[in-house]
């Protein structure tokens, strides 16, 4: 498993969609900065708040490539058969691949999050805005927050490439279930404080949502954004509850996936 | 064959670019469609939020932005009413952003849209316990707006446990005491718009405030002077230009804006309905 792994972090750090959807953080981080400008009241925040959509965005579609190059386009060339030739079990080279996106997902997220920090500590042009932020341990643990958002994706996009003849599917269907999973959150909300009246939208919908909200985690618990950008902690129990169900649901579909992987058959 | 071939490209070359050309040049001469409302239309939240990735913090901030880039001197009361639209989903999608309370509170109510105002700053107000101005906002839409000074001190008061220091705390009480004493007065609306332009940065927002504080201002001085026209005349005046008649005032104050200043039916001086739809 760790020899999977190291090479998984050899590979992806060698890609060029790494390469390119890293610039593509750098430049959302960039954006981020002067997005800040916009503000009259409070630059720091909307450039902080600009950013973390940035570097949420740039981890989930990192995550989602990493999985399509070190897992989906192997099976696709037929470039696995040599890693499944090793005397281990198919489980044991999708953890160890899962583990190398983890790793290589927390350092572009240390990465991303360095320069934010930079970013946010710039933009301003000397206006000192009344409500200050807050950059050490809420900081990191927003960034730490949407890591784990984006390791939920990968997990769902691994399970999809390990049944998938298609190697784009984890790509396309990761990008959807991230979509959903992160707007599950408001989509609830809107409908619980009644959908602004529309009774018959939450008629229709609610059934349906009530059924989607346990198939598709709500990723949305996982972004405690709002303590670094207007110190307002979430409470221990959120926390500690969309942590678990974050790992839990990366466990349940690893295991579904080298369930399914190890009776794949490969012509 | 080869030089046909080339002969053939080079004619192919100079006619699509005459073609070219000539095409550019009749579209110069084309007028373009008058340019579009400034915010021509606002989309349900739902689509908002997925065009976000479903990030609702995104989507409040790309509405934020449409908000914050429309110029103010070019928009109709239809563009208002968007406007009002998206700030009430800000608030929805995260109602601690502070500059979208700021703006509810500087642009829309002024513009006839006190609902929607009132709508964000409850929000606002809700969400950011640690911050006094939504609150303060709030009874000030109450004070000025619903001319009930006695609501609008009641916000100040809830306001005031969330004040920093001793000196904001003391501003908050004196402030709801002397609504409550004294009742509507359009200079203190007037001081309290140009309040909010100091603490604004520089730039056409603060420019804007400031007019909307001069406003308040020239209609406060219209209001006295008509006072002082009931004391020296024993009777209220017909028209606005009365008070230069009879030498009360030298001229009438010119309305930064455009809209004017108007007389309710009672001959006390108002602004314009134009520019102040709810009152």
């Amino acid at each position: 498993m760790l020899e999977f792994a190291l090479s998984g972090l050899r590979s992806g750090l060698r890609g060029r969609s790494f390469h390119a959807v890293f610039l593509l953080g750098v430049l959302m981080i960039g954006i981020a900065y002067f997005s800040g400008f916009f503000s009259p009241r409070q630059p720091q925040t909307v450039a902080l708040d600009v950013g973390f959509s940035g570097i949420r965005f740039s981890l989930v579609l990192l995550n989602l490539f990493w999985v399509q190059e070190l897992v989906a386009r192997e099976i696709d060339r037929r470039v696995i058969l040599f890693s499944l030739a090793y005397p281990v079990s198919r489980g044991a080279f999708l953890a160890g691949r899962f583990a190398a996106i983890l790793l290589l997902s927390t350092l572009a997220a240390v990465l991303l999050g360095f320069l934010l920090l930079l970013a946010v500590l710039l933009v301003g042009g000397g206006y000192n805005q009344e409500f200050g932020l807050a950059l050490g341990v809420p900081f990191w643990s927003a960034l730490a927050g949407l890591t784990l958002d984006a390791a939920v994706v990968a997990a769902f996009a691994l399970c999809i490439a390990a049944l998938s003849t298609v190697s784009v599917l984890p790509l396309a269907l990761g990008a959807a279930f991230a979509v959903a999973g992160k707007a599950l959150g408001a989509t609830v909300a809107y409908l619980s404080r009644g959908a602004d009246g529309d009774v018959e939208l939450v008629a229709s919908y609610n059934p349906a949502i009530d059924l989607i909200r346990w198939l598709v985690p709500d990723l949305s618990r996982l972004d405690w954004r709002e303590w670094a950008m207007y110190q307002l902690p979430p409470g221990a129990d959120v926390v500690l509850w969309s942590v678990t169900m974050a790992v839990a649901y990366i466990a349940l579909l690893l295991v579904c996936a080298s369930l399914l992987f190890s009776r794949r058959e490969f012509s | 064959m080869q030089r046909s071939l080339t002969a053939l490209l080079c004619l192919a070359a100079i006619v699509s670019t005459f073609t070219y050309g000539l095409a550019q040049q009749r579209l110069s001469a084309l007028s373009r469609p008058a340019s579009a409302p400034e915010l021509l239309i606002s989309l349900p939240r739902f689509a908002q939020v997925l065009l976000a990735g479903g990030d609702r913090y995104l989507a409040a901030n790309l509405a934020g932005f449409r908000v914050l880039v429309a110029d103010t001197s070019r928009m109709s009361a239809a563009d208002y009413a968007v406007q009002a639209k998206l700030q009430r989903d800000i608030a929805w999608f995260n109602p601690l952003h502070e500059d979208n309370y700021y703006i509810a509170a500087a642009i829309l109510p002024w513009n006839g849209q006190v609902d929607a105002a009132q709508y964000v700053l409850r929000k606002a107000s809700d969400a950011r316990t640690f911050d006094w101005y939504p609150l303060f906002h709030y009874g000030f839409l109450f004070y000025h707006f619903h001319k009930d000074p006695a609501a609008g001190a009641k916000w100040l008061l809830e306001a005031v446990p969330r004040a920093r220091n001793q000196q904001d705390e003391w501003a908050l009480q004196n402030l709801a005491a002397m609504w409550i004493e004294k009742g509507y007065r359009t200079a203190n609306a007037a001081g309290m718009v140009e309040g909010m332009a100091a603490n604004s940065p520089k730039g056409a927002f603060r420019n804007y405030l400031q007019v909307r504080a001069q406003r308040l201002r020239d209609l406060a001085a219209l209001q006295d002077a008509v006072t002082l026209y009931r004391e020296r005349y024993g009777k209220g005046v017909e028209k606005l230009d009365d008070l230069v008649r009879g030498g009360v005032i030298a001229a009438l104050p010119e309305d930064p804006l455009g809209v004017g200043f108007a007389l309710d039916a009672s001959g006390w001086p108002i602004l314009s309905a134009a520019s102040e739809g709810s009152k």
